[in-house]
């Protein structure tokens, strides 16, 4: 049911297809300057260049469609009434996630397919570093989802979530990495691995660190000595960790921090 | 009874002490001590045992499946005569054992010249092809595999040349060796038309002059090629790519002087050229692409001359230790293209643009003082890293262009892209007209 109404409701939204249409032309961007790509490898590179662009593109954009999903659930009073009918809100949280989570990453799974379409015309098709890339995009929406429906469970209205919406989306995509930047001097063998630890974190490092190696661009067999101490695991090992980290702790966030009907 | 226990006895003492290659081993090597000079062996489809050594001239061709198969204790095959020539064989398992000073090869060639080696795969083996003092040789379509992954270090090179000049190393590929290939003391060598893939280095490069290197593809290695000590050397229409790593580069320049790199594509490096110490080079005419650093020259290199080349969408085109140097953007009025970062009139469309272009950075700060900068240099926080360097006076000149190059524009593919715009368009409106329909009933 959940999905059902989520799928609706979005379908006949702006938001979904603004969001598609922007992808699909930032998209015909990158395939039309990887037609001079080298031939091997050329498919891999395109597929990095299609994931840097939707690096601005879908944090923005799933924090948005999903946080506005909850929001309006609050101001429709539909919230009200899913929790009166013996429904906790955790409960109704982990469906609503599931809804949303459903509906947003199949509609991208269906269009990065048709992508593909295109993309055998201008590459030769290599299926594993496509389903790699793919992986890489449903974990990047699925961490962004539910980040957004915390913000969605923990603001009051729209304009608050706007605010903080754009904040978040320029926290993780400038300021984090800022940050990083101006602590990195500072860094020495000895605090190599807290750094590591905090620089995992960060899904769109692991993210990008995982479709690397799994596209066969970048090579774990011969790192220099701090890389070494950088990197102590298998990117999908990763990969999977920070899907769990960003997965419980924002939904469990958004369990405690919620502000059920709370709408100004 | 007595005859029956003997039989099984003669029987087992047949099975065991029978080889399939105890008799090619000695025929093999038989057949080369009997063949006379100049003469031509033909081998079968089946595995021969080595090591063999070939002490006159002489012409032995294999068949698809032919093998010679080395004891794991010396070279696989050792050439010292000239005018000597293998033809469609697989070589394997000869020594990876490194206390030695002996450097051990599937093919190793020991002052003699005039050699022909040809469609030959190599595998197992410390060094693929080994050139000591053999010069005028030619080495074509030959396939060496290495052992790969974490043991890249413990084996030698694809093909390595040691005091030996003028060979012509053409249609080879090394994969998963330590070095691709490897110069030392050689020179007047033509190598072209190779493919270096997952190795240390490509190519490697020590106290050699003159040699020329065309249309080789040098791909996903530690780094591409390290060119240190040596001078009068021509890299042109090559391509460089996918070399990632904290140090990685396309090309390095160490102490080299008179370097023509011309018309190479250089693609995803960390750094297409790194030039250190070097001086008179010429860079010219080249493609750098989606690197994190075009070109690197620190402020020890001089008199280099970069022209023609055309830069898009690199983290930072050009980096330098922010000391300043001499080194020309620009020949003859021909400065280089710096791309759609760099926007440019040219109001009398002579395709130089109207204004000369400086470029500064406060990017070489933070790669100087970090190996691990590196993995921040594809990040969106590096433009606004280079603002905030900028607002607070951090950075310095790192190219001035006094005759910048304007880029034709582009056309978009509308041929084979419209049909998939259109079909796009056609969902879209299909959707629409649906949800009307369902509105009216």
């Amino acid at each position: 049911m959940y999905i059902l109404k989520e799928w609706k409701e979005e379908s006949r939204g702006v938001g979904i297809w603004i969001a598609l249409a922007i992808s699909c032309v930032a998209s015909m961007f990158i395939l039309v300057q990887s037609r001079s790509f080298p031939s091997e490898q050329g498919f891999e590179a395109m597929l990095l260049s299609l994931y840097e662009m939707n690096l601005y593109l879908i944090p923005l954009l799933s924090l948005f469609i999903s946080s506005l999903s909850i929001v309006s659930e609050k101001e429709q009073k539909t919230l009200m009434i899913f929790l009166t009918k013996k429904e906790s809100y955790r409960s109704f949280l982990l469906r609503k996630s599931i809804a949303v989570q459903t509906v947003l990453i199949g509609i991208f799974i269906v269009w990065n397919f048709v992508l593909a379409l295109p993309m055998k015309f201008i590459q030769p098709f290599h299926l594993k570093s496509f389903l790699a890339y793919l992986l890489a995009i449903v974990v990047l929406l699925f961490i962004f989802n539910q980040i957004g429906i915390f913000l969605g469970s923990f603001c009051k209205n729209r304009l608050q979530l706007t605010g903080i919406v754009i904040f978040s989306w320029f926290g993780f995509l400038y300021l984090l990495d800022l940050v990083f930047l101006y602590l990195l001097p500072s860094e020495t063998k000895n605090t190599i691995e807290f750094f590591s630890a905090f620089y995992f974190l960060d899904p769109l490092h692991t993210i990008y660190f995982y479709l690397e190696n799994a596209l066969g661009l970048l090579s774990l067999d011969h790192l220099s000595k701090i890389v070494q101490q950088m990197v102590w695991m298998s990117p999908t090992y990763y990969l999977f960790i920070i899907l769990l980290i960003w997965t419980v702790i924002p939904f469990e966030l958004a369990v405690w921090f919620n502000r059920k009907g709370e709408v100004e | 009874m007595k005859k029956v226990i003997t039989l099984f006895f003669v029987l087992m003492g047949i099975w065991i002490f029978y080889s399939p290659f105890a008799s090619a081993e000695v025929s093999l090597q038989q057949q080369i001590d009997i063949t006379p000079a100049n003469g031509i062996i033909h081998l079968d489809n089946k595995v021969y045992s080595g090591n063999i050594v070939i002490k006159k001239p002489l012409t032995i061709v294999g068949s698809q499946n032919t093998v010679i198969r080395g004891d794991g204790k010396n070279n696989v095959v050792t050439i010292q005569a000239s005018n000597v020539k293998l033809e469609s064989l697989k070589i394997m398992h000869g020594s990876i054992n490194r206390n030695t000073l002996e450097e051990y090869a599937g093919i190793k060639i020991t002052h003699a010249n005039e050699n022909v080696l040809k469609n030959i795969g190599i595998s197992d083996s410390y060094h693929g092809v080994y050139l000591d003092y053999a010069n005028n040789n030619l080495i074509e379509n030959i396939k060496v595999t290495g052992l790969g992954g974490n043991k890249i270090g413990e084996q030698g090179n694809g093909i390595h040349l040691n005091f030996s000049n003028h060979n012509r190393l053409f249609h080879s590929k090394i994969k998963e060796t330590r070095d691709g290939i490897y110069f030392y003391k050689s020179e007047g060598n033509k190598v072209s038309d190779n493919l270096v893939e997952k190795t240390r280095y490509g190519l490697h490069y020590m106290y050699s002059d003159g040699n020329q290197f065309y249309h080789n593809r040098f791909t996903l290695n530690s780094a591409g090629a390290a060119i240190m000590v040596s001078r009068h050397i021509q890299l042109k229409d090559n391509e460089f790519s996918f070399h990632e790593g904290p140090k990685a580069f396309g090309i390095l320049m160490l102490e080299s002087e008179d370097v023509q790199v011309v018309n190479n594509q250089f693609f995803h490096n960390v750094r297409g050229i790194y030039i250190d110490n070097s001086f008179k080079n010429k860079v010219k005419d080249n493609k750098f692409s989606l690197n994190q650093v075009g070109i690197e020259v620190l402020s020890s290199s001089n008199n280099q001359i970069f022209t023609g080349n055309r830069f898009f969408d690199n983290t930072a085109p050009v980096i330098t230790d922010g000391v300043r140097s001499y080194n020309s953007w620009s020949d003859k009025g021909r400065g280089n293209y710096w791309g759609n970062g760099f926007p440019l009139s040219d109001l009398n469309q002579d395709g130089v643009g109207d204004f000369p272009i400086a470029y500064k950075s406060s990017l070489y700060k933070l790669l100087n003082e970090h190996e691990l900068a590196y993995l921040f240099m594809k990040s969106p926080a590096i433009s606004l890293y280079e603002k905030l360097g900028q607002l607070m006076n951090g950075q310095d000149i790192m190219f001035e262009d006094a005759y910048p190059l304007v880029e034709q524009k582009t056309s978009f593919p509308w041929t084979w892209m419209s049909p998939f715009i259109l079909a796009i368009g056609a969902c879209y409106l299909l959707i629409r007209r649906r949800r009307k329909v369902k509105c009216t009933y």
